[in-house]
This record gives structure tokens, sequence and C-alpha cells, in this order.
């Protein structure tokens, strides 16, 4: 087992092709579980497989515990992985799948078929030990390449979206079945996901990716309530955090934002460097009410689109005097009396509020009062 | 499909709101039978081009290829008789004969396995370029012989060996090997004939066995590096494996092309002066002989007999490699 460690790690494919993986930073500890989160194309299957050392970095490091990892080849990295189609031996059975690895690396046959043994077990694939993969329902072949990932011992175990191919039910089992495992084994994982639901659940933390670029890493929970700026706070829940770009005006002790809304002046202090300019304000869904309490910030419209969901109503709202025709979406408890065409007035408290700078910038905290260079993100 | 839809608004025109049901129903059943013969013809039709080439120049001299093989007759003989097995019989009997199965299966027997593995192993060194520019270059090298005439190239292929001043000798030389007599000594002429059919056999094979590669699946030649599995042995349990289908194919292909072979032998072994086959049979084999048979000594009715024997000889062997294939080929 060991940490892993990346220093400006770049990919770019071809000599003047697009840089796909973009300067990465980013520290592994030994046995943590860190899952790679962000939307297609953003180049996690390209980090992760630099890691694995099946694609060659341009620049940058990849060390493994103090070891410089780049011109040490696929074979000797030590690392187990799993690919989307899980890329099983079709012409093997379940157990010649697992032992292959542990022959090639020099196995006797009684040792590799002892520990084959040992993993089927711990997997509960022992009955289907003889079956070849296309004999094998999909949860079947997903805990196949599992364990031949396990098989060798790996220090290190990549994942790169295993459970995309499984339907809901079986994702979410073989989710858990996978976080016990982490539990028993310990071993450094790197999970790329495009599911919000397993990154949440299973990551020790999260890194959030887009472009090629690390936009946070962060605990789930504070990837949550703290994103590092829009997009993060936009990628993250469904639906994500609702955003309003809009000039910040101070009239009294109250900040207007936009034509509509008022919020006190005296628990966002740190927005006073901010009047004058535009800011993007954003409130998540589920955090919006039909009642408020004194002192709550109001968003008032008329509903657009009310979808129910079983446990919730999502709510889509049209702001008045907005804009655009952006969507404010608010999760209403199933009871709360709405319609299309209705005017409602939603509430929420200041300090769920967030805000960041506009056109994707960072997010304004009253820890970080201070703007930095206010002029590069003016608008107009 | 698109057949009967054109069609059906024709067919609700013509039934009327006046008329009888039954009548309706009839004429609809005689127009549905209408539409399914039509479908019919033009199925037919569409494959009739095929068809009648297949037939013409296939099946019906197959079919009397076997007809006459019961008779004898010959284009100078008056008479045609039916003389039932004579002609096997006769061949049976015929020390050629067997010399001409002895040097044709020897011929196979070398060319299939030398064919199949040279032609896997071109076709793996060429798989890493598949994508690259100079990839289809080295591609286009290699199959080029293919499409070039087999005669024009046997031609040349005869200089190569020329005894005293061709390039083959050169290249032993050099290696400080002894000279051969290559088309002129018994043993070595085969063999020359064997390395001209390679040459032009090859690329054929090779691109095949390209087609077959290209579909194992990266991921897992990939994954078996992580496995730690070295070169050989991914190449020995991965690929191996996965394309034998297509080695398979490549094998009955090449057996039937090799059995076959002629233009190459007539070319080199002297055909053009009349003496192919030579020097002293050693290159005579089935389809040499047949022509010989044939077209030298115009015995038409034996020919077709020996044809019909090397038929069977082909059909038996693909038979063979079905069913051993069957046991260790592995489809998806
Ligand atoms: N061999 C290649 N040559 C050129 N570009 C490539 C190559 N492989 C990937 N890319 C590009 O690199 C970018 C990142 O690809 P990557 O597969 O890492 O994305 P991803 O984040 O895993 O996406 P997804 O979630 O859809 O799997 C994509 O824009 C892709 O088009
Ligand atoms: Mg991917």
């Amino acid at each position: 087992m060991t940490s892993i460690t990346l220093e400006s790690l770049t990919k770019s494919y071809g000599k003047a092709g697009p840089t796909v993986v973009d300067g990465i930073d980013l520290e592994v500890e030994d046995g943590e579980f860190v899952v790679l989160l962000g939307p297609s194309g953003c180049g996690k299957t390209t980090t992760l497989r630099m890691i694995a050392g099946l694609e060659k970095a341009t620049t940058g490091l990849i060390k493994f515990g103090d070891r410089i990892m780049n011109e040490v080849s696929g074979d000797r990295r030590n690392v187990g992985m799993v690919f989307q189609n899980y890329a099983l031996y079709p012409h093997m059975s379940v157990a010649d799948n697992l032992s292959f690895g542990l022959r090639s690396r020099g196995s006797t046959k009684e040792e590799a078929s002892a520990r084959v043994d040992e993993v089927l077990e711990l997997l509960e694939l022992s009955a289907l030990k003889r079956r070849k993969p296309k004999e094998l329902s999909g949860g079947q072949r997903q805990r196949v390449a599992l364990g031949r990932a396990l098989v060798g011992r790996p220090s290190v175990f990549l994942m790169d979206e295993p459970l995309s191919n499984l339907d809901a039910n079986l994702r979410e089992h073989m989710r858990i079945e996978i976080g016990k495992l982490h539990n028993t084994l310990g071993i450094t994982t790197i999970y790329v996901t495009h599911d919000q639901g397993e990154a949440m659940t299973l990551a020790d933390r999260i890194v959030v990716m887009n472009n090629g670029k690390i936009r946070q890493v962060a605990k789930p929970r504070d990837i949550y309530n703290s994103p590092a700026d829009s997009f993060v706070a936009k990628f993250i829940g469904s639906p994500g955090m609702n955003l309003i770009d809009a000039e910040l005006r101070k009239v009294d002790n109250f900040f207007r934002f936009g034509s509509g809304i008022s919020i006190p002046s005296s628990s966002v202090r740190f927005l006073d460097h901010y009047v004058n300019e535009r800011v993007t304000l954003g409130i998540r869904p589920e955090l919006l009410t039909v009642i408020g309490s004194e002192g709550a910030v109001r968003f008032s419209g008329k509903i657009s689109l009310v979808e129910q969901m079983g446990s919730q109503l999502q709510t889509y709202v049209r702001l008045d005097g907005s804009d655009h025709h952006q969507n404010f979406i608010a999760k209403l408890p199933p009871d709360t009396p709405v319609n299309i065409g209705d005017q409602i007035t939603l509430y929420a408290s200041t300090s769920d509020l967030r805000f960041f700078e506009v056109e994707g910038g960072p997010l304004i905290s009253s820890a970080a009062g201070e703007k930095d260079s206010p002029s590069e993100y003016l608008v107009g | 499909m698109a057949l009967k839809f054109s069609n059906q608004p024709t067919l609700a025109n013509e039934i009327e709101p006046g008329m009888e049901l039954e009548a309706a129903r009839k004429l609809s059943r005689q127009r549905d039978f209408y539409f399914r013969v039509k479908e019919k013809l033009i199925g037919y039709g569409l494959i009739l081009p095929a068809g009648a080439v297949f037939l013409v120049f296939f099946y019906i001299p197959a079919a009397y290829l076997l007809v006459i093989s019961f008779f004898h007759w010959g284009i100078l003989s008056p008479t045609t008789n039916f003389v039932g097995l004579k002609n096997f019989r006769t061949l049976f009997h015929q020390p050629l004969f067997w010399r001409s199965l002895l040097n044709s299966a020897y011929y196979t027997l070398v060319m299939i396995p030398a064919t199949t593995l040279l032609a896997l192993a071109i076709a793996m060194l060429l798989r890493d370029g598949m994508t690259s520019r100079r990839g289809g270059i080295w591609r286009a090298a290699v199959f080029l012989p293919h499409v070039t005439p087999v005669v024009a190239t046997s031609i040349i292929w005869v200089w190569v060996f020329n005894p005293h001043f061709g390039f083959a000798n050169y290249i032993l030389n050099l290696l400080h090997l002894p000279a051969l007599g290559w088309l002129e000594s018994t043993t070595w002429a085969l063999p020359a004939v064997m390395i001209d059919s390679l040459w032009h056999s090859l690329g054929l094979y090779v691109i095949i066995f390209l087609a077959g590669l290209s579909r194992v699946p990266r991921e897992l030649l990939e994954v078996a590096t992580l496995d730690g599995a070295k070169k050989y042995r991914i190449f020995r349990r991965i690929i191996w494996p996965l394309i034998s289908p297509t080695t398979f194919f490549v094998v009955i292909l090449s057996t039937v092309n090799t059995w076959q072979a002629f233009s190459q032998i007539y070319t080199m072994t002297g055909g053009a002066h009349g003496g192919a086959g030579g020097p002293a049979f050693s290159t005579t084999t089935d389809a040499v002989l047949i022509y010989q048979t044939a077209f030298t000594y115009l015995h038409f009715s034996l020919a077709a007999a020996m044809s019909f024997v090397l038929f069977f000889i082909i059909l038996t062997l693909t038979m063979v490699q079905k069913w051993i294939s069957d046991r260790i080929v592995f489809y998806r």
C-alpha cells in the first residue's frame, strides 16, 4: 500500500493536440478512497490511465510513496484496475481470469489457486468459478472484475466508472460492497464516476474536475456546503445550486440584489467590497421553504413547472424581474399546494446563501473578505 | 417491406364501398398472393446475376466433370462410351498420379504453416502502426504482390532463381552458403516455387489477420499488461485464442489455394516450353498433372476423374479442419 502524489501532471495528445489533463496537483494518502468526479470528457479516465501506466504523462510527476513512477511500465506498478466494460478475458473461466495475473507474476499453480479461492470466497463468487464471462450476469461480471483487480494484492486500486453498466438497484448494492471491501482491505483507491451519489457515499475526499483542471478537492460534506466556485456549486447536487447573476447595490441596511432580492447587510458584511459590481448568488434547491422566519431572504416569482418526484415536488420558478430564462428550482415537501401559474414566495436563511464572483469565479466568503483582483471579474 | 407499403394505397382504392365483403376479401387475398410472388421474384431477380455466373462457370462444369469422369472421352476419340469406374482404376494404377499427390501434399504441408505463421507475424508487426500514415504505406507494400499477375511475376522469379546470375544465389553467396540449382534441381525446384507463392499470396492473409487483430479489444491487452504479463504471454494466452476464428479461416483458405496452385508452377517450371512439372516430375503437382492430362494428352475423362479426386481431398481436409476447429477455436 502506498500514497500517490501527482505534481503538475499534464497530458496532451499529439504535438499540437489539445491538453486534456492540465497541470493536476493531487495527494492521495495511504489507504484513502478518493473519487474523481466531473463532466464527460474532463480528463478523468486519462488521469487514471496515466496513474496506471497505460498512458505516458506529457509533463509532470507521478509518485507512489517517494518513488517516481513515470518511467515504470504498467506491468511493474502493481496497480489493480477495473474498467468500465469489465474487460474480462472472454475465453477464460472466472477462476482463470483471476489466476492469470498471479501466474504471470510467477506464482505456482497451487499458490494461485489458493489465493483465487480466497478472493472468490470474499466476493461470494465461489459457485461461479468454472463459468465463462458470457455466462454471468452484469453484477457477477462486475464482481469478477473487482476480484481480478484485487487478487494480486495491488498497492493501488483504480476504478473507472465500475458501476455505470448496472441497473439502479444493483448499482446501490455494489456500491455498498465496494465501500465494505475498502474498509476491510484499506487499499489506496482512486475511483472515477459521473454519479454524485457514489461519490458522496464512498469518498473520503472528492476531486471535482473540469476541462482537465481540478476545481476543488474536499470532503464530500464540504464540497456540498462550500463549493469552491460556481462550477462546483452547479455541478454538485441534483439539481445543482440555483445561481443568479445580478448587480449588487446597497440601500440603507440592505443589499439589493438585482431587482427583487433584499439581504440584510449585517449578516453578509463581506459583500461590502462588491457593491455596484455583478456577483453570482447561489442557493441550494433543498434549502428553500415556503414559510419564512424573520430576516429570511425572499425570492418571489411565478411557478412555471412542477415535477412530482415522490418524496418532494421539484418546483420551477420564474423569478420576478429576472432578465433571462434561467430556472430557479425549489424542492418542496410533497403536500405543498403549488400549481403552475401561481405566484409564490420562497424563503432562505441568509446563512444558506453563497456568493461567487461572476463568470465561474471563486466563492466569496466571510473569511476571504479581501478581493484579489476585482477588475478581472468586472462586467460591463 | 417497402414494396408492400408502396402498393397498399392501390389496394385500398380498388375495394369500393359498395363491394360485397366476400368479394373484397377474395380480392385482398389475391392481392396478397401477388405481392408475395412479386417480392419473391424480385428477391430471386436480385441474386440472379451472381447466381447465373456461379451456375454457368461453376456448378454446371462441376456436374459435367463428374459425368464425364465415368465416360471414355477425349477430343480425338470418335466415340464416347460409358466406362463406369475405369478411369479411376486407371488413375490409381498410375505411379505418376501418386507422385503428383505426394508433390501436392508436400507443397501444401509446407505452405499452410508457412503462410499462416508468416502472415500472422507480419500482421503483428504492422498492427502497432495501424493508424499512422507510415503504417498505411507498409500495409500497401505487403498487399501489393497479391494484386500483381501471377504469371508475370513468376517469370521474374525464374530470373531470381537462375543458378548462374540469379539474385537468390547471390544472397546465398553473401551468407557464405553453397549455391543451389533451384529450378534445375529436383530437390530445390518445388521450394523455389513455394517462395514465389508465399511472396505472392502473403499480403492477402496479412490483411485478413490485421482485421482479426483489430477485433481484439484494446482493454484486454491493457488489463493483461497490468496483470504483469509479458509480450509473449499476452500473445500466447490472449491474442492467439481470441483470433483463432481468423486463423482457422486463413488455414482453410490457404489449404484450398495451395492444393489448386497451378499458374506459378506451370510458369516457373517451363510450361511455356511444354515441359511443366520438371525436372523429372519433381514439381508435377495434382493441378499440373490434371492440366497436362487434359490439354497435352487430350484425355479429358481421365483429367475429370483426377479433378474429382482432388475435389474430394480438399473437401475431406476442410472437414477435418472444421472438426478440429470446433474443438479449439473460440467463438464469442
Ligand atoms: N487517444 C486520444 N487522442 C486524442 N484525444 C483523446 C484521446 N483519448 C481521449 N481524448 C480526449 O481527451 C479528453 C478527456 O478524455 P477522458 O476519456 O479522460 O474523459 P473522461 O473524463 O473520462 O470522460 P467520460 O466521463 O466521458 O469517460 C476528451 O476530450 C477526449 O476526446
Ligand atoms: Mg472516462
